[in-house]
């Protein structure tokens, strides 16, 4: 009887294992789900789901999209952290932001380890605009006015905390007393540049601002990232500037830790075949998108250097009011 | 500029077109007239479904959506005190007593009426005087903001209850609310009690369902075991009376009544399109500032709040007649105005168009071509809105149990959705037995919800405002705008105190 029973046991137990590998080997026999951390009407939103329409075409199953936004992209990531590592739950979007979230929160913070990478698929710069009619209409003289003005320069950010205080380190360095005053969104900082209610704003490129000054109706002051501006070839970045921080907004996707290799593979194939689409890298670029692949590998590599990063930031600027 | 247009009636007169447009006013109707789903919700739908349209019939399609939405939102607000989007929340104060009296049709026709009306009105706004009003947002920063804001508060809070001081305490508790989150000028978090679901605070929508839809099925709940128990006791004695039986069915609305209500429909046409012009403020607050100027200019004030036509054509005219302009800084200046806006204005990027300043040289005839369809689009609202309430305004005959079964289960289902998260329905829930408590009080929940809705943004802009003038408050009262609002704020703040004191009769 016991034999019997260790046999079916044995016999189940097999059985379990060829289901598993059999479905690793097959993947996908479901559709996917694939969580946005941030809500519907942003850039994540649309450059996540301009993508999974074309992947579902290779992976051929149905792909599920799902916002779940929430303190800055914490919620999502977690919900994918802590969701059966199978494969069939991914997250995608600005995740550089949502991994650097907790640290401006006062959250748990995540660990890299605790994800599986699938690769990444563009980068933001965040950029500086003020508008044509100021005394100033480059870095240097940006720089010179604020010296010979302290405290009456006001600064915006479009929504991120990290931009702000990149531009808080660059103050700490040059000696400059600046205001700086948070808006909600890329959207809300468009209309306070636009409008003349600030100084100089930050944005990501794709926003409004970004694209008023495509037209000519705003300057741009500098890249407070560590690549380039697309349309914008001479603007100069605040790393080519010799500071010690920059911002570092990478669009891209991730599951659980301890997705089978196979299954990571397929998917990060899927991701760099869609990337070679011409017609679609076309739209993508018009609609102010910098599509570029990375793969997961390199993906982690520059989600743990923006970790790494962020809490020396803090650190740097803790005595910038 | 002439031959942009006419390349756009071309690109309308398409028969897909037409039939997006319309399906996205049905579809956006049902979802609008259902407690928890809103039109909002839509858009995120069927934003994937536009991939496979034509860039015209896509777009008008999700216009559609918050047109038909807008309206179908009043439809569960006049026939069961339950507002189907938040933008119906004050059509209910006017909408449930009249259908209470049997006249429940006459009041879907009259929203119906002034819906369209209005939001035609809002859309001519939106075509001919973009390019001015986008110039006019633009100047609207933050001590502006600040001002108006606090214009509205303070009109809605005296404004709001038969006693004032109910009024304040609705508006101070919709503020406290209102500060559970993130810090708006340090992105850090407060209140939040280490609960990470709390970091952006409430969400709107749980709320408001908890507050007006649930608290409402426990009202009657209550209602229907006091009942029981009264019947119990009372069965030695009868021929006690219970509540008021519906008078004599009037579904009919004749066009001497809705000529009465014109001047009020043109009216709130003009407060909502105003609020529309900023940015972020949003239906409700037009619908509420409409309501309330309506009750102060009628000869019946005293009609208000028990059954008027003209607070039900109020708060129609002033919800709807926010859109159109709302739309103008989203193709003027591609912000979106508002969530609705936002989400189109991802629809519009999938597509790989870029709505902002130089959409006009590049695109101008699909601009156009948006334009005239969104004027279409209000007859598809009147026929196919006649048609829907014309059956729907029987559903007051299903029995009382399976319908509030119903609500319970869209309101648990309307809060889970939009953030996919079931701590929002334990929100929901938790706000239900706070409105519940708070209708005992005779709080009026529209105005909490209304002040937990301006406080996060009366805190930003005032705390940007202060940002950027140095810590001067003198900045209110400089800038000419800014300065307006606060004296509009005295002045109406007298008249309505005034009008108060005037013995009634």
């Amino acid at each position: 009887m016991k034999k019997v029973f260790l046999v079916c046991t044995l016999f189940f137990l097999m059985a379990g294992f060829c289901a598993t590998t059999y479905a690793a080997d097959d993947y996908p026999t479901k559709p996917i789900t694939i969580i946005v951390p941030w809500g519907a009407g942003g850039m994540s939103n649309v450059s996540t789901r301009m993508l999974g329409e074309q992947m579902k075409k290779i992976l051929g199953k149905p792909i599920v999209f799902i916002n779940k936004p929430g303190a800055s992209g914490i919620i999502g990531l977690k919900t994918v952290r802590n969701a059966k590592p199978d494969g069939y739950t991914l997250a995608s979007g600005a995740l550089t932001l949502g991994f650097t979230a907790p640290y401006f929160l006062d959250a748990e913070p995540f660990d890299v380890d605790n994800f599986t990478f699938i690769g990444s698929y563009m980068p933001q710069e965040r950029v500086l605009f003020t508008t044509p009619d100021k005394p100033y209409q480059n870095w240097e003289e940006f720089l010179d006015y604020s010296k010979e003005h302290p405290g009456e320069v006001s600064v915006g950010s479009g929504g991120a905390q990290w931009a702000l205080e990149v531009m808080k380190s660059i103050a700490k360095k040059e000696g400059i007393d600046w205001k700086y005053v948070m808006f909600k969104s890329g959207g809300a900082g468009s209309s306070a540049i636009l409008g003349g209610h600030v100084d100089a704003c930050e944005t990501g490129t794709g926003t409004p601002a970004y694209q008023s000054a495509r037209a000519g109706k705003l300057k741009v002051l500098v890249d407070l990232g560590a690549e380039e501006v697309p349309f914008f070839p001479n603007v100069k970045n605040v790393k080519e500037l010799g500071y010690p921080f920059s911002t570092l907004v990478e669009y891209g996707m991730a599951m659980p830790a301890g997705v089978p290799e196979n299954i990571r593979a397929k998917l990060e194939n899927a991701l760099k075949t869609v990337m070679q689409d011409e017609e679609l890298m076309k739209k993508m670029g018009e609609t102010g998108f910098t599509p570029r692949f990375v793969d997961g590998a390199g993906f982690k590599k520059i989600v743990g250097k923006a970790i790494d990063k962020t809490p020396a930031l803090q650190e740097f600027v803790k005595d910038v009011k | 500029m002439l031959e942009q247009i006419l390349s756009g009636m071309f690109m309308v007169l398409s028969p897909e077109n037409l039939i997006w447009a319309a399906a996205g006013v049905t579809f956006g109707m049902i979802l609008g007239s259902i407690p928890g789903l809103t039109d909002n919700m839509g858009i995120v739908l069927f934003l994937p479904f536009t991939f496979y349209l034509g860039p015209v019939a896509g777009i008008a399609m999700l216009m559609g959506l918050t047109k038909g939405g807008n309206f179908g939102g009043s439809i569960p607000a006049i026939l069961f005190n339950i507002p189907g989007t938040p933008q119906a929340m004050v059509t209910t104060l006017d909408g449930y007593p009249l259908t209470q009296q049997g006249k429940g049709g006459k009041a879907l026709k009259q929203a119906l009426f002034s819906s369209v009306v209005a939001d035609a009105g809002s859309d001519l706004i939106l075509i001919f005087l973009a390019a001015p009003v986008a110039m006019v947002a633009l100047k609207i920063g933050p001590p502006e903001y600040t001002s108006i804001i606090f214009f509205s508060l303070i009109v809605i809070s005296v404004a709001a209850s038969e006693f004032p001081v109910r009024g304040v305490i609705a508006v101070i508790l919709g503020l406290l609310l209102g500060t559970v989150g993130m810090d708006p000028e340090f992105g850090s978090t407060r209140l939040i009690f280490n609960t990470i679901d709390l970091a952006d605070g409430f969400h709107i929508m749980p709320m408001v369902i908890g507050m007006l839809a649930f608290s409402e099925v426990l009202l009657q709940f209550e209602k229907e075991l006091l009942k029981r128990w009264h019947k119990k006791m009372s069965e030695k004695k009868p021929g006690k009376e219970g509540p008021p039986e519906p008078s004599i069915a009037d579904h009919h609305l004749s066009w001497a009544e809705f000529k009465k209500t014109l001047p009020t429909i043109f009216r709130s046409t003009g407060i909502g399109a105003s609020i529309g012009i900023i940015p972020g403020i949003g239906t409700t607050v037009g619908s509420y500032l409409s309501y309330i100027m309506a009750k102060q200019r009628s000869r019946h004030p005293e009609k208000f709040g028990k059954g008027s036509l003209e607070g039900v054509a109020a708060a129609e005219a002033g919800n709807n007649a926010v859109n159109g302009p709302n739309l103008i800084p989203l193709v003027t200046l591609g912000i979106p105005g508002n969530l609705a806006a936002a989400l189109i204005l991802g629809g519009f990027m999938i597509k790989g168009l870029i709505p902002g300043p130089t959409f006009m040289q590049t695109n101008g005839d699909m601009l156009y071509a948006l334009f005239i369809i969104l004027l279409l689009s209000n007859i598809f609202t009147l026929l196919i809105g006649s048609f829907y309430i014309k059956h729907v305004k029987n559903v007051t005959a299903i029995p009382k149990p399976y319908l509030f079964t119903g609500i319970i289960v869209f309101s648990v289902i309307g809060s889970y959705v939009n953030y996919a998260s079931v701590f929002d329905v334990f929100v929901m829930l938790g706000f239900a037995i706070l409105g519940y408590v708070l209708t005992k009080f005779k709080i009026n929940l529209p105005t909490v919800i209304v002040a937990f809705f301006l406080g996060p943004m009366l805190e930003t802009k005032l705390r940007q405002a202060l940002k950027i003038s140095g810590n001067d408050a003198t900045v209110f009262f400089t800038e000419p705008i800014s300065l307006g609002f606060l004296v509009l704020t005295a002045v109406a703040v007298f008249f309505l105190v005034r009008r108060r004191n005037i013995p009634k009769g």
